[in-house]
């Protein structure tokens, strides 16, 4: 029988795996290589380093956050933070969530919901009470889909102390994605505060509807 | 990730205990055994399977799929087979239905599994991607994980039986595996009807040789068209040495990474597929959830998910770079 598959030729890089894998040494400075490969080989390096080497990289990471142009080097590089996960590696991802390119901003929320809940928790607090509402807003997604035993608490003074609306309604929906009893009270009282929007009130209704449904 | 075929009782004595009643650690929510199906039932749970996933399971596997099922009703809290299936309905897709397969798919392969994707490379997807593309550049396909080997060979056999343009490029088709007794397994090529039960009769005969009772082994000349190698794609020093694929089939493998290796190995798969490349996922994965790299593309047989011919960044914030449109020419009316 005639085949016209044929029997591939191995492609190698010509190393050994052991010489495939960056040189620790040399992450820093690969991290600025012309080829976006190099830039990830340096990357998946990292990764690999115990965490107290790789956090020595992370002032190298968050300068590349802003100047990265392939996506799926950028890609990496938040990855690769998230693997690091300590409060430092946090701190480099905040500043995106500033920034007015809503993909980046996305890739930084998921990002920050992957990191270790105790490394991101302690950052929420000055978040909630930044100045600007839709940082707050980004913040509440971000609460809605952590793991952490504080996430009740922070949505409960959302809905009873924050004054914009659409923060409120975030964590309503925050809320209708997975609901906490302990919000129940202030949940109720929403409506009341934004008495003259009635798309609160309904959101608020749908939500508890969906709960009750849920729970059957 | 390791596939293989179910354990049996001899390869994992574990299995061949009676252990399918309830654990005290189990937090089975009924403080009850789970009845687990007689024959009718067994049988009805099976068909339910095997219509929502593929998998197939006889009265021969029982001591497997009682264990696992057991598993997951103490897990969920629920004491009969309907009720359990009910659950399931009621669910969908990402549910508990997903828990059962992860339960149940551990090392399950055959031959033409999920071949609408098989039907969209020839009818779709490799179409695109050969367009304009001189002939003395191969297509290049990668089936990663590839267990014992009956995805390789089906794409092989797909190929040459279905694709038109068979003959107009070199193919070449690489598989690997991180488990070397089902690599070597894939090697051999020697198969039982369970794995051909899709398989249609002419292809059996065309391309498998009798081997014993009840056995049946893929011609040496496909066997040896296909390049098996040891390899775990998760390790970057071994997956950097896959690149410029135009189609990767990594099938019922990332449902066994966390969240977090899914992205990575979503960028490792980017770097491996040349601009314009698919990649194919299993029924129950989706690219979206673990990664922004890719473009799904519906075709009519199946959605595939392709690197984009452009980095998205590179061409500004838009949200993504589709395939560039093929102008129509319009005819001059010379009337």
């Amino acid at each position: 029988m005639t085949m016209a598959l044929i029997k591939p030729k191995r492609q190698t890089t010509g190393q050994t795996p052991q010489q495939a894998i960056t040189p620790a040494c040399m992450t820093s400075d690969l991290l600025g290589h012309d080829d976006p490969a190099e830039r990830r080989a340096a990357l998946r390096a990292i990764a690999s380093l115990a965490t107290d080497e790789a956090e020595l990289r992370i002032p190298v990471l968050a300068a590349r956050l802003v100047l990265e142009e392939n996506e799926a080097t950028l890609e990496l590089l938040l990855t690769t933070l998230v693997r690091i996960g300590t409060p430092a590696a946090v701190a480099a991802v905040l500043p995106l969530m500033r920034l007015e390119d809503a993909r980046l901003r996305n890739a930084a929320i998921e990002a920050l919901r992957q990191m270790p809940p105790a490394s991101v928790a302690p950052e929420i607090p000055a978040l909630l009470q930044d100045s600007d509402p839709d940082l707050r807003i980004f913040t509440v997604q971000l609460i809605g889909r952590v793991e952490h035993p504080d996430r009740a608490r922070w949505l409960n003074g959302i809905l009873r102390d924050e004054p914009e609306k659409n923060v409120c309604l975030a964590a309503v929906e925050a809320l209708a994605e997975r609901y906490t009893r302990e919000a129940d009270e202030a949940l109720q009282a929403l409506p009341a505060r934004f008495h003259d929007d009635p798309f609160v009130e309904f959101s608020v209704v749908s939500v508890r509807a969906l709960h009750r449904f849920g729970e059957g | 990730m390791v596939r293989g075929q179910p354990p049996t009782p001899a390869s994992n004595p574990d299995l061949s205990a009676a252990a399918v009643g309830p654990s005290p650690d189990t937090g089975f929510g009924y403080g009850e055994t789970p009845a687990l199906p007689g024959s009718d039932e067994y049988q009805l749970f099976c068909d339910f399977l095997r219509a929502r996933t593929g998998l197939f399971f006889t009265e021969a596997k029982r001591y497997f799929v009682d264990r696992r099922l057991a598993e997951r009703m103490r897990a969920v809290g629920v004491a009969g087979i309907h009720q359990y299936l009910d659950l399931i309905r009621t669910e969908g897709e990402r549910g508990e239905l997903q828990q059962l397969v992860n339960a149940m798919t551990i090392n399950e392969t055959y031959f033409f599994r999920e071949r609408y994707q098989l039907e969209c490379l020839i009818n779709s997807a490799l179409e695109e991607v050969v367009r304009n593309r001189p002939a003395d550049r191969p297509v290049r396909i990668w089936s990663a994980g590839c267990s014992t080997g009956e995805e390789p060979y089906s794409i092989a056999i797909t190929l040459l039986e279905n694709w038109k343009r068979v003959d107009d490029f070199d193919i070449e088709i690489h598989a690997c595996d991180i488990d070397s007794s089902v690599l070597q397994r894939a090697i051999d090529g020697i198969y039982e009807e369970r794995s051909l039960h899709l398989l249609p009769h002419d292809l059996r005969a065309r391309y498998f040789l009798e081997h014993g009772p009840g056995r049946w082994r893929i011609i040496a000349g496909l066997r040896e068209s296909i390049d098996f190698t040891l390899a775990n794609i998760a390790d970057p020093r071994q997956s950097r040495e896959y690149r410029d694929f135009d189609i990767i089939f990594c099938r019922n493998l990332l449902i066994y990474f966390d969240e977090l290796g899914q992205r990575e190995a979503a960028t490792l798969f980017y770097e491996a597929l040349r601009p314009g490349g698919f990649i194919c996922l299993g029924h129950s994965e989706s690219m979206s959830r673990m990664s922004s790299l890719f473009i799904p593309r519906r075709f009519p047989d199946a959605i595939l998910h392709q690197k984009p011919l452009v980095s998205h960044l590179s061409v500004g914030s838009t949200p993504g770079a589709w395939p560039p449109v093929v102008p129509i020419s319009i005819k001059e009316d010379r009337r």
